[in-house]
């Protein structure tokens, strides 16, 4: 289901051979497909912008010779071809070139990005998920009554709003409580561990929250409709003939079904969630990997910007490949297709 | 935020006398633990590689890492730092610096007189490729040689007005750490990051930094000046101002820089706040493109259209809007806040739209019937080139468009990030650009001099935005900067002044205040007219916590 | 023959009532989207100060006369949200009308036509997809000087994948109807078989996804100019609280010159993927429900789990 996938037919699915291995290598072949066309798309497109790493407000005061001598220590005065080559030389060793900017192998500034950046988004995941279950669960047992139509109705209502103005309202509600940027308190360096771990903590939580409320919305809906689905089928129904209780019902049958489209939602969220972030970031000043993004285009750090990109191309490629597996393993209908 | 683009450092030349001597206001001991927490917002440090840096956090690390030969006071003058004493003789050509005898790096290797030659020396070197960044401060420098451990002798070609100025602004390496990058053609130089922790030779080491986020500071114990009370500092770097404005009321940091103008009622309020309104340096500025390449509007070089737009131009509304009423209007491109040679006469005529729409008519360009003048054939419509990253220069050309609006003028705005906005003004080439108008803004130095080079011919392509070129300014630029009587330099400074003013490749529109927030336990923090002084250690070392 | 037309108008709107009156849902998005389009056509008659007018200090508080406060430079508040109801509506509207045109035209040409022309497509399809969307327009909107056309192309730019893959399937499915097959066998035009048998079937899709993306256009252009990237000559939902944000509203305590952006942008959100989910259930009941994922701004089928 995963967007690369989704509305392929089914019907070109099942071929002679079992259904799985092609089904998988189809989409292995397509992924990669998809990462040869986003290396060399990312790096056209960085070299399609006006303004470079000896550019005039990055480094005032050089003559034009200065600057000639800077595009040759990046190998931007080569023709486009040869950059191209040496590019893929130096992807093929994982050397993701140097930073202009600050002149740092780009996978060190970006491992710090992801660094940063993926404790906010686990732990806002989580809350989303936690929050999305609850309403799921709840409208969809209490179907048509108000707890249903409240609870998805604010499910929806927080969907709707901008990343960034929830973000700002919580700073408005915290007013002073929780900090309200920044990553940690960088003056606490002669604090104990425990002292520097609850500072962290505090400053994750409204970035984390920003990102739980403004994401929850999609795995409320995606519960309740599945677990409507789920409770409908026949098999569901037997086991509320037997005399099985309701919740175990659930528990048992319509949960673990319902499993499926929230697993493949989760994995293809995750690569989008990242660049998703960016918003958040700025409001919070978290120094993750959409900022990086933000950061590095203002510099015109080609080197960073073609780092970020592929970083954020292949994972969700990879994501979505895992949404595949993740739907082969749980999705009987596909193996026996 | 304004961006943090260092456009200006250092300078004056006037003279004083050179006591090293930090005017030590009490006898404070420094309390043990005391650490200094400054934020500021939008700015960052991105290398710690001074042939490289440009932002002026950057520039305020190495003020308090490395040794300099001499520094600003807090009032604008020039004081002795490494060197003890000095004096000029032979008309100005040879200056003698005597440095602080015994001093050492903090990894205890010697530190003389001789790290000064070398650095200046390998500068020097290569002052037109990889050490550029300083090569200009020593211009006309014809050798630097030392007379033991703690003498250097420096000799120019001719008498520079500037040389303590521009000294003040060269930081001296160790040579131990930055041999092998200075050697040779330096190369390797725009490879070196100079990772913290540094070796360092000034008030303080910098223990540890991390881009966007911090750089924190220990005193440094070997430092041979007077020693800083306290016992470290460190910067913090916010990314918005509502966050840094939470950080000083909830007492997470003591000093705030650059505190945009909205904020300062709500800063005022709170008791344990204090709030220093500096006049600023950093003048915004409406750019017209000077140069022969501006041949799809001809009427934009004629200094009469440009009066006009002079007057058209409501200065106070901007200072009102914009700064809240902090900042000052601006006629002249040296701001009022550098007292000794501001000249408030420049460009006084003031806000005049009636007598501005007279010129414009005069000229017979007349109003078409969407109130737009017709002039040369084509509509009074000008591209207005903005960069982006500078907060509030939406709302100052929001109200260039309306006041030029009321004159017939319509403008376009563009808006472009800083580097985009870089190429579009040297663009198809830096002698003749091609775009009509821009506004930007400029950080002065203490010293006039570097507001007066950046219209001079030599810098177009690189800080002549106008790309303006003539040659009897040429002259009386080079007249101040190598006038060494003051009274004499002030009115070579007027006189540039004044024909700047006449052709008017800058139009300046008003002064940004420099506004600070520091808890009231912070004592001895002295503003300045720069959103962090780089020009001296005086702000932090002399400031202690109680 | 489209179906509508065979239908008299009153009778077509006697269904539209019935159906609306059907689906709570679909007449709340309704309602909000026509009160924020009329809002947006006539706000600016009945704006009542001017948004360049300085009218009290900065960030006053709401009064009687005015009921939002005022602004960072003391400007009205509720004038400056009307104005920007009409640039937010309008990028919204114009970004998921050009997004859907191309995807429409891209997901017909690769279905219909299919073969290396389909692939060839899709591949493209794919890298736009899985291409960070924010990140690529904050690039192109970066170096691209800020307009409010350039907004809405940037937006449309990766807006139209979705739309073209569910088109391209629809239209896969649609290939095979035996109308379509007895037109070609009689030997009509391409033209002609696209044009009267494969269009008229998928325009309430079309009509659906174009509702369904004004809600995610909407998002990005308050995402784009939060980010500073908007055009600072106009005002939108998204700058007044790009500029509230880097004004310092909050430690102001300026409440009123946040929240009511912030608040419009939700409310159209809302109406618009509530009436378009709604309507792409009329148009095609069996076509598995789409669900904006707006924070991850794509139109995505709903899991296979929901088909059968």
């Amino acid at each position: 289901m995963a967007a690369v996938v989704a509305t392929t037919p089914r019907a070109d699915t099942g071929s002679a051979l079992g259904g799985s291995v092609g089904y998988l290598a189809r989409r292995l072949a397509v992924a990669l497909v998809t990462v040869v066309v986003a290396i060399s798309a990312n790096f056209l497109l960085f070299r399609a912008v006006p303004g470079d790493a000896a550019s005039m407000v990055k480094v005032p005061g050089l003559s034009a010779a200065e600057r000639m001598q800077i595009r040759a220590d990046f190998g931007l005065d080569q023709p486009l071809g040869s950059q191209y080559l040496h590019y893929l030389g130096q992807l093929a060793h994982g050397n993701l070139g140097i930073s202009f900017e600050n002149r740092k192998p780009v996978t060190v500034n970006l491992w710090q990005a992801v660094a940063n950046t993926m404790p906010m988004v686990l732990l806002g995941t989580v809350f989303a998920l936690v929050a999305g279950m609850a309403t799921g669960l709840i409208a969809a047992w209490r179907r048509g009554t108000v707890l249903d139509a409240g609870g998805l109705g604010a499910a929806l209502a927080f969907y709707a709003m901008p990343a960034q103005w929830l973000g700002l309202m919580l700073i408005l509600l915290a007013a002073g409580h929780l900090p309200s940027g920044g990553i940690s308190d960088v003056f606490l360096t002669g604090a104990d561990w425990w002292a520097r771990a609850a500072d962290h903590v505090r400053h994750l939580l409204l970035p984390a929250l920003t990102f739980g409320l403004a994401s929850y919305g999609q795995y409320a809906v995606i519960i309740r409709t599945s677990m409507l689905e789920t409770l409908g089928e026949d098999y569901v129904l037997t086991a509320r003939a037997k005399g099985f209780s309701h919740w175990s019902v659930v528990r048992r049958h319509a949960l673990p079904n319902a499993m499926l489209p929230i697993t493949t939602l989760i994995a293809m969220s995750l690569g989008l969630l990242v660049s998703g972030a960016i918003l958040i970031e700025t409001v919070f000043s978290w120094p993750g990997v959409g900022l990086a993004v933000y950061d590095a285009v203002k510099a015109r750090d080609y080197p960073m910007l073609e780092g970020d990109f592929l970083l954020l191309t292949v994972s969700v490629i990879l994501c979505n490949l895992l949404a595949d597996l993740v739907y082969l393993r749980l999705d009987p209908r596909i193996r026996s297709a | 935020m304004r961006r943090k683009l260092l456009y200006g450092l250092v300078s004056v030349a006037l003279l004083l006398a050179g006591s090293a001597c930090t005017n030590s206001k009490a006898d404070v001991s420094s309390g043990g633990d005391s650490v200094l927490r400054i934020g500021d917002t939008g700015s960052t440090i991105s290398t710690l590689n001074p042939f490289l840096a440009s932002n002026i956090f950057e520039l305020a690390v190495f003020r308090y890492v490395y040794p300099y030969l001499v520094q600003y006071d807090t009032s604008g003058s020039i004081q002795g730092d490494f060197a003890a004493s000095y004096q000029s003789t032979q008309g100005g050509r040879v200056w003698t610096f005597h440095t602080h005898p015994g001093a050492t790096w903090s990894d205890h290797k010697p530190l003389t007189a001789e790290d000064a030659a070398w650095t200046f020396n390998a500068i020097l070197a290569n002052k037109d490729g990889a050490t550029a960044r300083y090569g200009s401060y020593l211009a006309h420098v014809q050798s630097v040689t030392t007379k033991g451990p703690n003498e250097l002798v420096i000799t120019y070609d001719k008498p520079v007005a500037t040389a303590l100025a521009n000294l003040s602004g060269i930081p001296i390496l160790p040579r131990a750490v930055w041999g092998p990058y200075l050697s040779g053609d330096a190369s390797k130089l725009s490879g070196f990051t100079n990772d913290a922790p540094l070796v360092s030779g000034g008030s303080f080491i910098l223990t540890s930094e991390k881009k966007d986020a911090y750089a924190l500071f220990d005193r440094n114990p070997s430092f041979y000046g007077p020693k800083p009370k306290i016992s470290g500092f460190g910067f913090q770097f916010f990314g918005s101002a509502d966050a840094m404005i939470s950080a000083i009321q909830q007492g997470q940091i003591d000093v705030a820089y650059d505190v945009p103008a909205t904020a300062v009622s709500t800063l005022k309020k709170d008791s344990t706040l204090q709030l220093l309104t500096n006049k600023g340096t950093d003048e915004d500025t409406l750019i017209f493109n000077s140069s022969p390449g501006q041949t799809a509007h001809p009427e934009l070089l004629d200094p009469k259209v440009r009066e006009a737009f002079h007057l058209a131009i409501d200065r106070q509304k901007m200072v009102d809007v914009v700064t809240l009423g902090m900042g000052t209007p601006a006629t002249s491109i040296i701001p009022l806040s550098l007292q000794n040679w501001a000249d408030p006469q420049i460009g006084a005529d003031g806000f005049n739209p009636a007598k501005a729409n007279q010129i414009l008519d005069q000229l017979g360009y007349s109003r078409g019937p969407d109130g737009v003048r017709v002039a040369n054939g084509h509509p009074m419509a000008y591209d207005l080139l903005e960069p982006t990253g500078l907060t509030g220069h939406d709302r100052v050309v929001d109200l260039l468009r309306s006041d030029l609006a009321k004159i017939g003028v319509e403008i376009n705005v563009r808006v472009v990030d800083g580097d985009a906005f870089g190429h579009a003004l040297v663009t198809p080439s830096p002698e003749a650009p091609s775009y009509d108008l821009a506004v930007d803004d400029w950080i002065s130095r203490w010293d006039p001099d570097f507001m007066l080079s950046l219209n001079t011919c030599g810098q177009r392509g690189n800080y002549n935005e106008a790309a303006y070129c003539n040659s009897h300014y040429d002259a009386l630029y080079n007249l101040q900067s190598t006038t060494l009587d003051p009274a004499q330099r002030k009115q070579a400074v007027d006189q540039a002044q004044e024909a700047l003013n006449r052709d008017k490749p800058w139009m300046p529109l008003f002064v940004n205040p420099n506004l600070i927030a520091i808890r009231k336990d912070v004592h001895g923090f002295s503003g300045s007219p720069f959103v962090v002084d780089t020009t001296s250690r005086h702000q932090i070392d002399d400031s202690w916590l109680q | 023959m489209p179906p509508t037309s065979s239908l008299n108008a009153a009778t077509a709107a006697r269904r539209w009532l019935t159906w609306l009156r059907q689906n709570p849902a679909a007449l709340i998005g309704g309602a909000l989207l026509t009160a924020f389009a009329v809002l947006a056509l006539f706000g600016p008659l009945l704006t009542p100060f001017g948004i360049d007018q300085r009218v009290g200090p900065v960030y006053g508080a709401p009064s009687p006369a005015h009921p939002l406060g005022l602004d960072d430079s003391g400007v009205d508040m509720l004038s400056l949200l009307i104005a920007g109801t009409r640039i937010s509506m309008l990028v919204g509207l114009a970004a998921s009308m050009v997004s859907v045109l191309v995807g429409g035209f891209v997901g017909v040409t690769a279905g219909y036509i299919g073969g290396w022309v389909d692939t060839a497509l899709m591949r493209i399809t794919d890298y736009f997809i899985v291409i960070p969307a924010l990140p690529l327009m904050i690039v192109v909107a970066t170096v691209w000087a800020p307009s409010v056309v350039h907004m809405v192309l940037i937006i449309a730019l990766l807006l139209w994948t979705s739309t073209a893959r569910l088109i391209r399937a629809q239209v896969l499915a649609l290939k095979e109807r035996v109308s379509v097959r007895r037109a070609r066998a009689i030997g009509a035009g391409h033209a002609r078989i696209v044009l009267r048998h494969i269009v008229p079937d998928i325009v309430g899709l079309l009509v659906a996804t174009t509702v369904l993306a004004v809600s995610v256009a909407v998002f990005f252009e308050a995402a784009l100019s939060f980010l500073g990237l908007g055009d600072p000559a106009t005002v939108s939902w998204g700058r007044l609280i790009q500029i509230a944000f880097e004004r310092t509203a909050i430690s102001s305590g300026a409440w009123w010159a946040i929240i009511p952006p912030g608040l419009c942008i939700a409310l159209v959100v809302l109406g618009s993927s509530l009436l378009g989910t709604a309507i792409q259930h009329a148009a095609n009941p069996k076509a598995g429900i789409a669900h904006v994922s707006s924070r991850t701004f794509r139109i995505r089928p709903v899991p296979e789990a929901s088909r059968d």
